[in-house]
């Protein structure tokens, strides 16, 4: 059971546009490496950053919360969530940080 | 702007040492209300309405009215956010609303988890045990809450912020002190 492809999959699933998270944490690890310890597929939540630019452009980004609030509500009985967004400015990252990040 | 010109905003997450996240809580609750900028005074005038009594005052009259949709926990854990500006009568606000037996503690816990608001609620558990040790949802939360430390917490309520106190009695008796339950 890998819980944070089954957060992004139940999210993909209520998204009506496409749209670009930035993962980090064992989410990241568990989804990003595969040899990472299975231990990081067992986390409950996904932890992911919100570019400054994208925050700015609120209007632009409703579906996104929708669909975040109907995985949310979906995922509630198995006690997974996706809720720690982060602003870049609240995590420790390089300058250029959108430029290195791992696809 | 770069990154370091960024402002520090005085954020209760801030007074914390901790780190804030957007929550989406708030974006719904923002939306959902009407109250749009205006939600922590909405959060606010909507527990005093609810029976955060003691903090009653006079509200904008052009913040929207209640809305039933939003439980209770959710109104108390949106007080409590890190990304709010600092003020301590949100979390007072929050502690009296929130002690009550009609709130659904284990959902409560839930939320604490899923808006970072742990450090907050635990601080308030803790000090409800002091003056009502069985009072719920406040000891359910100190035996299922996972604690996440933060570096500071001379940012959350004293306990005297949180109790009424009344020093003299009409007979002469003992001072007493009271956890401030919600008005129900």
């Amino acid at each position: 059971m890998n819980n944070p492809l089954r957060i992004l999959q139940t999210l993909d699933r209520h998204l009506t546009a496409p749209a670009e998270m930035t993962l980090f944490g064992r989410a990241a690890l568990a989804l990003g490496y595969p040899n990472s310890p299975a231990a990081f597929a067992a986390t409950h939540d996904v932890d992911a950053i919100l570019p400054l630019t994208w925050l700015a452009a609120e209007d632009q980004n409703l579906d996104f919360w929708q669909a975040q609030q109907r995985t949310n509500a979906e995922l509630e009985p198995d006690g997974l969530y996706l809720t720690h967004l982060f602003r870049e400015l609240e995590v420790i990252l390089t300058p250029d940080w959108l430029n290195r990040r791992v696809r | 702007m770069e990154l370091k010109d960024q402002p520090a905003e005085a954020t209760l997450a801030r007074r914390l040492g901790d780190a804030p996240h957007v929550s989406g809580l708030a974006f719904r609750l923002a939306r959902l209300s009407g109250a749009g900028d205006q939600l922590v005074e909405w959060l606010f005038k909507v527990a005093v309405e609810r029976g955060a009594s003691h903090y009653r005052r006079e509200f904008d009259p052009a913040l929207p009215p209640d809305n039933p949709s939003v439980s209770d926990e959710e109104i108390g854990i949106a007080l409590c956010l890190g990304q709010h500006a600092y003020n301590l009568d949100n979390l007072r606000a929050a502690a009296q609303l929130l002690s009550s037996p009609r709130i659904d503690a284990e959902r409560l816990c839930r939320f604490a988890v899923q808006e970072r608001c742990e450090p907050v609620i635990l601080h308030l558990a803790d000090l409800a045990r002091r003056f009502a040790l069985e009072l719920q949802p406040w000891a359910y939360v100190r035996e299922h809450l996972d604690r996440r430390p933060v570096p500071r917490t001379e940012a959350l309520p004293h306990w005297t912020r949180l109790v009424s106190h009344t020093g003299v009695t009409a007979s002469n008796g003992p001072a007493h002190t009271d956890w401030l339950c919600r008005n129900e």
